[in-house]
This record gives structure tokens, sequence and C-alpha cells, in this order.
């Protein structure tokens, strides 16, 4: 291809015109900007992790409706999923201070049953996708 | 077409390289009392797990240390303030006492680790929570007869003494701040930039999230969930003290573990009181005795303990803040509560 | 009976909003693999009477389109109907802008592909705000946001390339 020719189909048939590259070119600064501003942040939560003691117990999804008793040293906590949501429907401790925290739902969000040693943590999609890194309680 | 495809493709690659980092290296364990839970971020995951491991042998070792009635650092020093005459601390003691002696003079007396008998006798202290009935009356004023103040307590070199028999230290929650303080001060000597450490609750953070704060959530006192988040960034901490974090109902009265020294019995008017403070330490001091100073007295001790970030919620509902802790704190309920921003001049 | 005198132009509108009318409704039968995602071929339509004969004529083929598209889908002044509205208006509102942009700076003017591409994200971003503003106040929608604009990309660089090759035979033809 000669430069004559590629300069004359630029003008008239050619399938990109100049215009048509900062356009492209947008969308290349835009996608990333793009992510990095909405793609992560306030995610709400697709699994969570629910530990015994030190241990992890169960890595569990909250798109599956399901109930889980998590054995602790005073007994099992019952642990209910959903609707995407997740909380503790009955515990052996005497406050229920886990139980009244209600449901959780968003990445980073924690509960935590203290007497019986039982925890959870609701996980947010992808690296860092948690909403709250920490919970102050 | 060709070009078309060559810059497609480059958005593809330039999304997913931009969207994964590594993900912070998290660990929660029970320690304290309480949870425990150890954010790190930008370091080697064995290096974190390494800082972690560190961390949680040091608070086996604060709360033998500052357990108050268990065998231990404190309970030896209670049990030798009670005799009276002077005797040699530990030396890992000496800078608490110090420190909450000048925390309890700057909040009137309202945060006062010197009533350890006080605690006791509620019983919030145990591991399993009391179920009532309350302590009587009688048994109340016989302690607060004694009037134990951390003035009481004459550090002379690596000597401690008391000059009231009715002194017994319990720090409380003020440890588990401490604890948290300590432990980002490890984090830091080993050069960790990132961090976030929760003990009970008590937030302290250093560094922040990739390329924006660490977001922290704050408890809704009562109800679900969270009620506000504050995005945290540099050196610094959050506490929130509640009185919902230890309680039990009897005859269908609540009774919290936030005692008002002057009564004697639990706080009364306010659910939950957020401080944001450098250390998690004093952050803690503060929230517990702002919580007891109420909402008309809250800035005046607020001012003396030198905290200048600070939210209340009261009974109400209604959250009550100033206005650099108002710039920072952006609810998450729907509706947003009522909230009362007030400041003190100057 | 009454007749209303029309014009050739007249004639040519109609019929080419028919066509886009006949696209709308053939890509309405299909499943979508995203709520309010259409590769909107309807666009093709849009973008060559643009090009061929000017904003309003493009302008008069996108309000019949929506307003035709939604009455034979039962559609009319439901939600949908005023999604596409706000989508529609954004996308028009792009397409002016890049057509002054060509008239202005013709040795960076846009061709099909720019104009099609600028025209998607800018329907997506009006649908996106009408969604938000009216149906879904929730932050959580944000998530969707940039998938939903790297889809409108690929799409209206679809349709640009379909609205290219139109053109070309288009031009054959005619020559």
């Amino acid at each position: 291809m000669s430069h004559v020719d590629e300069n004359s189909a630029q003008k008239k048939g050619a399938l990109l015109k100049r215009g048509d590259y900062l356009v492209l070119l947008a969308c290349v600064i835009a996608i990333p900007l793009l992510f990095s501003r909405y793609g992560v942040v306030g995610s709400e939560g697709t699994q969570a992790r629910i530990n015994a003691g030190a241990r992890e117990f169960a890595l569990v999804s909250l798109q599956k409706n399901q109930t889980y008793h998590v054995p602790g040293p005073l007994g099992d906590s019952e642990i209910e999923v959903r609707d995407g949501r997740i909380r503790f429907v009955r515990s052996p401790c005497a406050g229920q201070q886990c139980v009244h925290s209600g449901w959780a739902h968003r990445g980073g969000e924690f509960i935590a049953c203290v007497p019986n040693r039982v925890s959870l943590v609701v996980l947010g999609q992808g690296a860092g996708g948690t909403y709250y890194d920490s919970i102050n309680f | 077409m060709r070009s078309l495809a060559i810059l497609l493709g480059a958005c593809v690659a330039f999304v997913s390289g931009c969207s994964s980092p590594p993900p912070p290296f998290k660990h929660s364990t029970f320690a304290m009392g309480s949870t425990v839970e150890f954010t790190i971020e930008g370091i080697p995951e064995a290096d974190a797990r390494a800082a972690v491991d560190e961390a949680i042998e040091d608070l086996a070792y604060l709360d033998a240390a500052l357990h108050a009635w268990h065998p231990g650092t404190l309970g030896r020093i209670n049990s030798l303030l009670a005799l009276g005459g002077k005797f040699t601390s530990s030396p890992l003691v000496l800078p608490l006492i110090e420190q909450t002696t000048q925390l309890s003079e700057q909040s009137g007396g309202l945060f006062n680790p010197a009533l350890g008998e006080l605690f006791a006798l509620w019983g919030f202290e145990s591991d399993d929570p009391p179920m009532g009935p309350p302590p009587s009356d009688a048994d109340i004023a016989r302690v607060l007869a004694g009037k134990p103040q951390m003035s009481d307590v004459r550090i002379h070199g690596i000597e401690l003494e008391s000059v009231n028999p009715h002194v017994k230290l319990d720090f409380g929650a003020y440890g588990q701040g401490y604890a948290a303080d300590r432990i980002i001060e490890r984090f830091k000597q080993r050069g960790i930039k990132n961090a976030i450490v929760n003990v009970s609750g008590d937030v302290r953070i250093i560094g922040q999230h990739e390329d924006r704060p660490w977001r922290i959530g704050i408890r809704n006192p009562r109800g679900e969930g969270v009620i506000a988040s504050v995005l945290m960034r540099g050196d610094e901490s959050l506490v929130t003290s509640g009185d919902y974090e230890r309680y039990f109902l009897y005859q269908g009265k609540r009774y919290h573990h936030i005692l008002d020294p002057r009564t004697g019995y639990p706080s009364r008017g306010v659910t939950s009181v957020t401080v944001i403070h450098p250390t998690a330490a004093v952050a803690d001091a503060a929230a517990t005795a702002l919580m007891i100073a109420g909402v008309n007295d809250w800035q005046e001790v607020a001012r003396r303990m030198g905290v200048k970030s600070v939210m209340l919620v009261d009974d109400q509902g209604r959250v009550h803040m100033n206005s650099s802790m108002a710039a920072r704190v952006k609810f998450e309920i729907d509706p947003a509560p009522q909230v009362v921003i007030v400041d003190t001049p100057g | 009976m009454i007749s209303i005198p029309t014009t050739r132009d007249d004639h040519r509108i109609a019929g080419l909003a028919a066509l886009a009318i006949a696209i709308h409704w053939l890509e309405s039968a299909f499943p979508s693999p995203l709520p309010g995602v259409k590769p909107g071929l309807a666009n093709v339509v849009t973008l060559v009477v643009l090009l061929r004969y000017g904003w309003s004529a493009a302008a008069w083929v996108t309000i019949l389109r929506i307003v035709g598209g939604s009455v034979l889908l039962g559609t009319f002044l439901s939600p949908a109907f005023l999604l596409s509205c706000s989508g529609a208006v954004a996308a028009l509102a792009a397409l002016g802008l890049g057509d002054r942009w060509s008239r202005a700076v013709p040795s960076w003017s846009l061709g099909p592909v720019g104009l099609s591409i600028s025209a998607a994200v800018a329907h997506m971003g009006g649908q996106f705000y009408a969604a938000y503003r009216f149906f879904v106040p929730h932050e959580g929608l944000f998530h969707l946001l940039p998938i939903l604009l790297v889809v409108a990309m690929l799409f209206g660089a679809v349709s640009g390339l379909v609205a290219h090759a139109v053109i070309k035979n288009l031009e054959i033809s005619s020559s």
C-alpha cells in the first residue's frame, strides 16, 4: 500500500476516520477509570466466611438459602442465609448480641458471638471488594 | 479493522491489569475476651502472617498481664495495692497507670479505672455476662463510699503505692485500645505501611487501602447492621462504646456495662459514643467518659480530654456530633437519623 | 377523507422509521444477556440517516421509532418507554455534537464508528441516569455502570461497522 493510497483512503472510504481514533482513545482512557471508580467500591457481598474459634468453619454463598449449624464451646450457633443476606438465628450464648445484630449483607460486615467463639464476615466480589474494611462495634 | 481490534485488546488488558491488585491479608481470632481482626496490605502474605502470629502472642501476653482479677501482673498489683505500702511494679503496667491517671483526671473522674470493685460487683468483667439481678443499693453505696481514685495510686520510680485500700485497677476496654495501639507500633517496626487492627471494635488504622482510604463501619446501636461509615487514612483510631456490647435484662430493664462512677449504676441517655483520635487507648477512655457525660456535658469533657471528633447516639435515636465528626461521617441507614450538630465556641 | 400533503422527505423518513421499528422489534424478540442491554442495531438506521440526510432527519426517525416501537411492543408510556426516551435524547445530543464537530474540524471528522460509539455511550448514560434517578436510587447500581458502558462501546462499534458497510453499499448502488 503506497502513501498516496493511504491518504485518499483516509478521506473517503476508510473504515476509521481520524476523529474515530479520538473516540476510541477516549474509551481506552475511560474504561479503567470507570472500573476503578465504580467497579469495586460498595459491593454487595457474595459470600460469607464463618469462623469457629480461630479456624474457618465454612465459606458459604449468599446466593444459596440455607441454614448452618456451627459448633462452639457452648453448643451450636445457627446461622441462616436468605436472599443474599446472612444472620445468626439462634445462639447458645447468654447475651444474644449476635442474634440482635440482625442481617449482614455488605462486603466487610461482621457479626460475632464471642462467648461461643463463632463469627462471620461478608466477603465482597473480587479483590478488595469489601465495602467496609472493618467494623467498629 | 485491525487497529480497532488492537485498541479493544489494549482496553481489555488495561482493565484486567488494573482491577486485580493483591488482596489484603485478613485474619481474625478470639483474644482479650473478644474478637480481634487484623488486616494487612502491601507486603507478601508470608510476612503478613508472621506479623499476625507475633501480634497474637503479644495479645495473649497483654491479656494475661492486664486481666483485673485473674492471677497475673495486674492481679498481683491489685492484691498488693490493697495491702498498702510500696512494692515494685512490672514496668509494663506503669505507662498504663500514668496515662489512665491523666485521662481520669481530665474526664473529671467519669473514666475511673480505680473502680475495679464496682465493675466486679456488677460482674460485667467476667467472660459470661451476668443474668441479673443487679447488685443491691447498699452494696453499691458501700463500694462508692471507698472513693477509689486514680490519684490514690502513687508512682515512685518503679515502685507503686496506694493511699486508698479500696483501689482496684481494671482497665477494661481501655486495655483493648491499648493493645490495638501496641500491635500497630509493632507493625510499623516491621515496615508495614497499611493495616487495620480491630480489637473488640477498637479500630486503629495506618495507611490506606490501595488508592482509597480505609472505610470503617460503625455498628447501629439500635437495629441492624451499620449506622454510618467513616473514611480513614494515615494513622488514627475509631472507637465506639455502646450499651449493646455487654448488658443484661432484668425484669424488663436493661443494665449495660458502662457504669457511672457518680451513681454506681449504668449510664443513661446515650446508647453509643464514637470517637476519632490518634490512639485507640485514649479514644476508648474518652468514649467511655463521654457516654457517661451524656448529651449535655459531652463537649466540655471532650475538650478537656483533647478529643476533637465525637458522635453520640441518644436513646431517642438522635445523633449528636461536632462539625469535625460530621465532616467525616456518612450515614448508611435509610432514612438518615435526625442529627444535631453542636460546636463549642472557640 | 382528509389528506395532508406530504413531501418526498416525509415518505423517506417514514420508510426509514418503519425499518428501524422492524429491527427494534426483531431485536426485542431475542433474549438479552444483561437486563437493559440490547445490541441496538436499529441505531444503524439512525446513523445512516444522519450521515446521508442530516441530524434533523435522524432525530425524526428516532422519535418515530421510539413512539412507534413502544406502541407496537405495548410499552408506550411505561417505565421502559421513559428509559428508552432518556437514552434516545442523550444519543441524539451526542450525534448532534459529533456532527457539529465534524463540520467544525473536518480534518478530525468522525466516521460512522466514532459517531456510533459516542451515541451508544450517551444512550447508555442517559438510560442509566433515568434508571438511577427515577427507579432504583441505590448506590449499588453504580457497580453495573462500568460493564454497561463497556458493552455499549462494543455494541456501538459493531453498529458503526454495519452502518459503514450499509453506506458503502448505498453509495455503490446510487452511483
